[in-house]
């Protein structure tokens, strides 16, 4: 190919130098491995089509389109964690660059070339270069530090219980990468070596490398190179024709399922709507879920991100997110086969399905390779083993020991949903079977004769504010603000401690507020996340008749599961009101200066995000504000904090569960010991009584206390009298 | 007309049991404003002797109904006796005991005398020359006095309740044939397990006492069980000590444990968390004895005793003894 | 196996209590109503021998319309019709009047096996039960915490004090259910809306030929004295001085050792 001599002032190179007489061939293993990688994709599709039920996920475009490039292109979810994050963004990066070039010489050399253009000439030729080999040796660091990772530090996240979860394919698909790099670096400084054009010290790494072939003779280093050459394509078109087959379908799956991730507000569970008619309640089956739920966890890297934060695997329970996943998945594998020859019987219900008239050729493919691999691997087609989803793939104890926390969710970067899947799992349990924990049957029989978890009489809901002036909404319904009380806030001598501090705070700063009294029902929150949707219903339902009848529209709780459930769940079911947590009402109001904490608070405070407060809500400033204006105080952080914080152990209905083995709450009391803390501030009840209870366990009730944000504002305002300590002796004995 | 003071006197193990001292004594305060006699029915094998005890009371007349069939008790042999003797001889009162076989007597007495029965009183009076029983409903929130439209009005006494007065009358035994044929009997008792270790449920007891956190350890639990040995009270525990692995899962009383309402309760080193209040806090009588003054027991507590209860304790189990001695 | 369950609805045990002014009863304003818990003990010893030898579970319940809620979750949990016998006369029945009801509805049903509550939590009259059994002529045992039926008899464990008895009879015989003898069942969702549809019969006092006549009633209702408010205890301040305080108090003012 004639085309002006490179020389200095025209740097470049000759694409495919060395390589006679390849084009044919390489487009044919081309063509090959595409087929394999497209065929793999076809016979995959076929899957995720074959289960599950109708969703949609695809509304929307345009924002989810900037879903796809936030989460899938500049991998911010991945990014969160930081090794893991800078090692996958260097693979990731340095791939997305080497293809660009690659597609540049390709261009070059079967496009614009044979036009007598070539655009890869001197200065943008050497910052190409530069380019290339920056990140070439980028995806090298990358892989070298994934090597690293997995074979020589371990950590935990990549097993489960010490127990490895690497796979061969794991191995693979690095080995396919570091061949990809070592190989292409090889062939440039052979290139190098052999040219020797004085500006391809720009490639510098090549060009480093082409000093360990000084004396190779010319020859020679071309011979090795159109090797390296063909080894390099090899690779390559391995690599891709690998992709479907292989872990290396997160390519593919991961950023389909940003696309596709939940835009609905974080926690929201759809509602079941046909209760009467319907024969089976949630998921007992692995048909049951919908498509989307079933393609989750064929995105699953098991990268671990979500068991290194998930307070049920952390304190030794069976429970693991990726466990979960990954056995969803191996499950899927199993009945997937079957379902997908369902499927064409049913499309084609009179034909034998591989030779139907759709699609004849693919559907004889099909058959050949089903019955090679049958043939090969001993292994019938269509008969998967007859085992149970709920109790046998995913086991009861499992499904159990989630708090819904969202740890996992919010750290998955797969945008992976676990905690509707265990909950639809727990409706099926619930629902369907009735089977379920038995101290988890008396809550609910509680919620439902006495509308609270403990089942104290539901007439005494009002009585802890009998003395506050307090007044229902019954008694006067022309108020800015309902409070909702909640169940701990009414019935736990704790919680109603946290109300009093909270009614008596809104009185001081003048906010209109009422409270519902015995009218006020539990949320339900504890009976949706344990699986008892129906339960949940009736209480939210007649929650929301009394709200509507008084024309409600701003709420304060100071319960975020509460807050929780009337923000995101209610509006299913016609009850839409303004929902405000009472660290917001209270950072607010101290911002507008209507309350002013004067008094000091001495000792080492340190903020315990609730899950439902922090996570779900994102309510992680106002807390720690209204705690940053109490004269005093010292505020310190616990090493997991924020979007990462430790649960409680309390949500999803594990606050009326036995807990087996070691506690959760015992767990987060002992970080709070670890920053040696005098109190453990908390937004919630759940929270409170189960840091007062870890205190406890660890010996610490001494020394140590929880209080919720409002008694500490409370305190702080100084408009009360330390009570007298109560009088031991009531009466002179007689 | 029916006429006189009835009661059914109780024994197991060849004695009197205190309930029959208690009935005979109120029988005769009754029998006293109406002016009637008072007759008691015993019904047994071997239990002429002990019947002439029941005069000592203020029993005029005992009928005595002598069969090897009568023991063990069965409801259908002891029913069908008593039942004769009532229809022979038509009494106006007929007073019971609220004892386990007290109450099973009296409820199929009812249906063999079409009578009416107010079970578990408290009280008993004479009205216009007729019963008045005053017992507890609805577990103790309300009280109802129960009035009778048929013969023998009949009642039966919450044990323990009832003050027991000499008053010596004749105690006259009378036997009598009740008919029972032992080959007709549809029930039989075909073993007593007697509590061997003295170990009762929680759920049955009449007493518990009860240890949580405070009792610091498993060991802790022996001075529990020799209060709990004086007062014929089960042992339970608080979650804490449960989860502790002091206590087995099945003495946990609480929300998820097991819920409880005997006539005393002894909270002895337990704060009263809800979980656990609303197991417990229908029992009759709430005894706390902690060393925290602010621990919500208190608050639910009939007694209350802040000290050490390593001390309390052992000094509360002597006191029961003399007491109860 | 033809098994019959009673049940009575009851207030929740937690519902306030509240006597009229006048005396004459209970103000059920605001009262959550439930099955009586010992008639669930029952309908759920039913549902286990139904599971183990088969036949049908009939419900039967003595109460005024809103009773058929109760009704409703005895099928729910598994029990296939029901009979409810619903008559203002029969309202604030005595035992011997509500056992007669009882025994007439269920002479029309085949039986081998009578289960009952050892006694409702409201009245706590602990007689139904038993004058159910006199009625039908049939044995009974009361308050049993475990049951074994084998062929046509029952073998039951009925605890009293300091012992527990095991009782034979023969059957059909009436069984009173007590704590401990299971664990009743949660009613699934389908059982639920399923119990909608299943047959309940209504009848009153007159289509069973039973007189309403008490034998005992309660003439009056009275409010419980107030609870005095909780002592602290504290004698001459010393542990031994506070023990012998307590010890007196339970001896002599609650009456309970």
């Amino acid at each position: 190919m004639e085309h002006i001599p490179f020389s200095v002032g025209n740097e470049g190179r000759q694409v495919f130098w060395n390589a006679e007489h390849f084009e044919l061939w390489l487009f044919l293993f081309t063509f090959v491995a595409l087929g394999i990688f497209a065929y793999g994709i076809y016979r995959r599709w076929q899957m995720w089509a074959a289960m599950g039920k109708p969703e949609i996920r695809w509304d929307d475009t345009k924002e989810r389109l900037k879903l796809l490039l936030r989460d899938g292109f500049l991998q911010i979810k991945t990014f969160k964690d930081p090794y893991p994050g800078i090692m996958h963004g260097l693979i990731f990066f340095g791939f997305v660059v080497l293809i660009f070039g690659a597609a540049f010489d390709a261009t070059e050399f079967h496009i614009t070339e044979p036009f007598g253009i070539a655009f890869l000439r001197g200065w943008f030729y050497l910052i190409f270069s530069f380019t290339m080999d920056l990140f070439g040796l980028a995806v090298l660091l990358g892989v070298l530090m994934a090597l690293h990772r997995r074979y020589i530090t371990r950590p935990d996240r990549l097993a489960y219980r010490g127990e490895s979860d690497s796979t061969a394919d794991d191995a693979i698909a690095l080995l396919l990468l570091l061949g990809i790099i070592v190989t292409g670096f090889v062939i440039e400084s052979l290139r190098i070596h052999v040219t020797q054009p004085s500006w391809e010290v720009w490639s510098f790494a090549g060009y480093a490398l082409s000093k360990a072939f000084v004396g190779v003779p010319a020859e020679t280093a071309k011979a090795m190179h159109a090797w390296t050459w063909w080894i390099h394509t090899f690779i390559v078109l391995g690599f891709i024709a690998y992709i479907p087959y292989s872990r290396l379908l997160h390519m593919i799956t991961v950023p389909a399922n940003h696309f596709m991730q939940n835009r609905k507000p974080v926690g929201t569970i759809e509602p079941i709507r046909d209760f009467e008619n319907a024969e089976s309640f949630g998921v007992g089956q692995l048909d049951e879920f919908t498509w989307k739920q079933i393609f989750d966890a064929d995105a699953c890297t098991k990268c671990g991100r979500c068991q290194d934060g998930c307070p049920a695997y952390l304190t030794g329970k069976p429970l693991s997110p990726k466990k979960l996943v990954q056995d969803l998945k191996t499950y899927w594998l199993e009945k997937a086969p079957a379902a997908v020859m369902a499927k064409k019987l049913a499309d084609e219900p009179a034909k034998w399905p591989y030779l139907g008239k759709k699609w004849p050729i693919l559907n004889t493919i099909d058959f050949i390779i089903d019955f090679l691999l049958a043939k090969t691997k001993g292994m019938p087609t269509g008969a998967p083993a007859e085992k149970a989803l709920v109790g046998e793939a995913i086991e009861l104890h499992e499904l159990w020991a989630c708090t819904n926390c969202m740890y996992c969710m919010e750290n998955c970067s797969a945008s992976i949903e676990h905690v509707p899947k265990i909950i639809a799992m727990r409706q099926y349990k619930v629902l369907t079977e009735a089977d379920f924990a038995p101290e988890l049957q008396l809550t609910y029989r509680n919620m439902e004769n006495n509308s609270n978890p403990w089942g104290v009489g539901s007439h005494l809901r009002g009585d802890w504010a009998k003395d506050l002036g307090v007044k229902t909404l019954a008694e006067d319904p022309n108020v800015e603000y309902l409070f909702y009380v909640g169940c701990s806030g009414s019935f736990d001598d704790r919680g109603k401690k946290v109300s009093v501090a909270f009614a008596k705070i809104l009185k001081e700063a003048g906010v209109s507020f009422g409270i519902l009294g015995a009218e006020e029902s539990c949320c339900g929150d504890s009976a949706m996340r344990g699986g008892n949707e129906y339960l949940y219903q009736t209480l939210a339902q007649a929650n929301i008749e009394v709200m509507n009848g008084y024309g409600v529209k701003k709420i304060i709780t100071t319960c975020p599961h509460g807050y929780n459930a009337l923000k995101k769940d209610y509006p299913h079911f016609g009850g839409n009101y303004e929902i405000y947590h009472h660290t917001e009402i209270l950072a607010d109001l101290i911002a507008k200066g209507k309350i002013s904490l004067k008094k000091s608070m001495d000792g080492v405070f340190t903020y315990h995000d609730s899950c439902f407060l922090g996570r779900y809500n994102n309510i992680y400033t106002q807390p720690r504000t209204i705690l940053g204006a109490v004269p005093g105080m010292k505020l310190v952080e616990m090493e997991r904090n924020l979007a990462k914080s430790f649960c409680c152990g309390a949500g999803g209905a594990r606050m009326w569960m036995e807990e087996e083995g070691q506690r959760i709450n015992n767990t987060r009391a002992a970080q709070a010991i670890e920053v040696k803390a005098d109190v453990i501030a908390v937004g919630c009840p759940f929270c409170l009584t189960m840091m007062s209870d870890g205190i406890k366990d660890n010996k610490k009730d001494e020394e140590m206390k929880s209080l919720d944000i409002a008694e500490i504002v409370w305190k702080s305002m100084d408009l009360e009298e330390e009570p007298e300590p109560v009088e031991v002796c009531a009466a002179p004995a007689e | 007309m029916a006429k006189g003071v009835w009661i059914v006197a109780e024994h197991r193990d060849g004695a009197l049991r205190k309930v029959s001292f208690e009935l005979a004594s109120t029988a005769r305060k009754l029998a006293d404003q109406t002016g009637d006699e008072v007759a008691a029915v015993v019904v047994g094998s071997g239990v002429e002797a002990m019947a002439a005890e029941l005069g000592k009371y203020g029993v005029d007349k005992v009928f005595v109904a002598d069969n090897a069939a009568f023991e063990p008790y069965t409801t259908d042999a002891h029913a069908a006796a008593v039942a004769k003797a009532v229809k022979d001889n038509d009494p106006a009162i007929l007073l019971v005991g609220a004892s386990a076989q007290g109450k099973d007597l009296a409820a199929a007495l009812v249906g063999k005398l079409a009578a009416g029965l107010a079970t578990d009183c408290t009280d008993v009076k004479i009205e216009d020359g007729k019963l008045v029983a005053v017992r507890p409903m609805y577990a103790g929130k309300c009280f109802g006095e129960v009035v009778f439209n048929a013969a023998p009005a009949m009642a039966s006494l919450r044990p323990n309740v009832f003050p027991i007065v000499e008053t010596a009358k004749a105690g006259a035994v009378v036997k009598f044939d009740a008919g029972v044929d032992a080959g007709a009997l549809k029930t039989k008792v075909v073993e007593v397990q007697k509590e061997a270790s003295g170990k009762i449920d929680v759920a049955e007891a009449n007493i518990i006492v009860s240890g949580g956190r405070g009792m610091k350890g498993p060991e802790g639990y022996g001075i529990l069980e020799e209060l709990a040995g004086v007062l014929g009270a089960a042992v339970g525990a608080s979650r804490a000590a449960v989860d502790a692995g002091w206590r087995p899962q099945s003495d946990q009383v609480g929300q998820t444990g097991k819920v409880v309402s005997p006539n005393l309760y002894i909270a002895c080193g337990i704060s009263g968390a809800i979980q656990h209040l609303a197991g417990m806090s229908s029992s009759k009588y709430i005894v706390a004895i902690n060393k925290d003054n602010e621990a919500p027991i208190f608050a639910k507590a009939d007694y209350g005793v802040v000290d050490d209860l390593f001390k309390v304790v052992p000094a509360l189990t002597t006191e029961c003894k003399k007491l109860m001695a | 196996m033809n098994i019959v369950a009673c049940v009575k609805q009851v207030p929740d045990t937690e519902a306030q209590i509240k006597v009229k002014p006048d005396g004459s009863g209970i103000d059920e304003g605001g009262i959550k109503w439930v099955m009586n818990p010992y008639d669930e003990f029952g309908v759920e010893e039913a549902l286990k021998m139904k599971e183990k030898f088969g036949g049908d579970v009939t419900i039967v319940c003595v109460g005024p319309a809103r009773a058929m809620e109760t009704i409703r979750t005895a099928l729910a949990m598994g029990a296939d019709k029901g009979i409810h016998i619903s008559d203002p006369a029969l309202e604030n029945a005595d035992a011997y009047t509500t056992a007669s009801a009882l025994a007439a509805a269920i002479k029309g049903v085949p039986y081998d096996v009578i289960l009952c509550g050892q006694r409702a939590i409201d009245d706590d009259s602990g007689q139904v039960g038993s004058v159910l059994a006199e009625l039908l002529g049939i044995p009974q045992v009361t308050v049993v915490t475990k049951v074994d039926v084998d062929g046509q008899k029952v073998k039951v464990v009925r605890p009293i004090e300091g012992a527990q008895l095991v009782i034979e009879s023969a059957l059909p015989a009436v069984i009173t259910a007590t704590k401990g003898l299971n664990e009743p069942r949660y009613a699934s969702l389908p059982g639920i809306m399923k119990a909608k549809k299943k047959p309940v019969d209504v009848k009153d006092a007159a289509a069973l030929g039973v007189s309403a006549d008490a034998k005992a009633k309660v003439g009056k209702f009275i409010p419980p004295p107030a609870r005095p408010p909780g002592k602290i205890i504290c004698a001459d301040d010393t542990p031994e001085g506070k023990a012998a305080e307590v010890a007196k108090l339970l001896r002599e003012e609650a009456k309970v050792i």
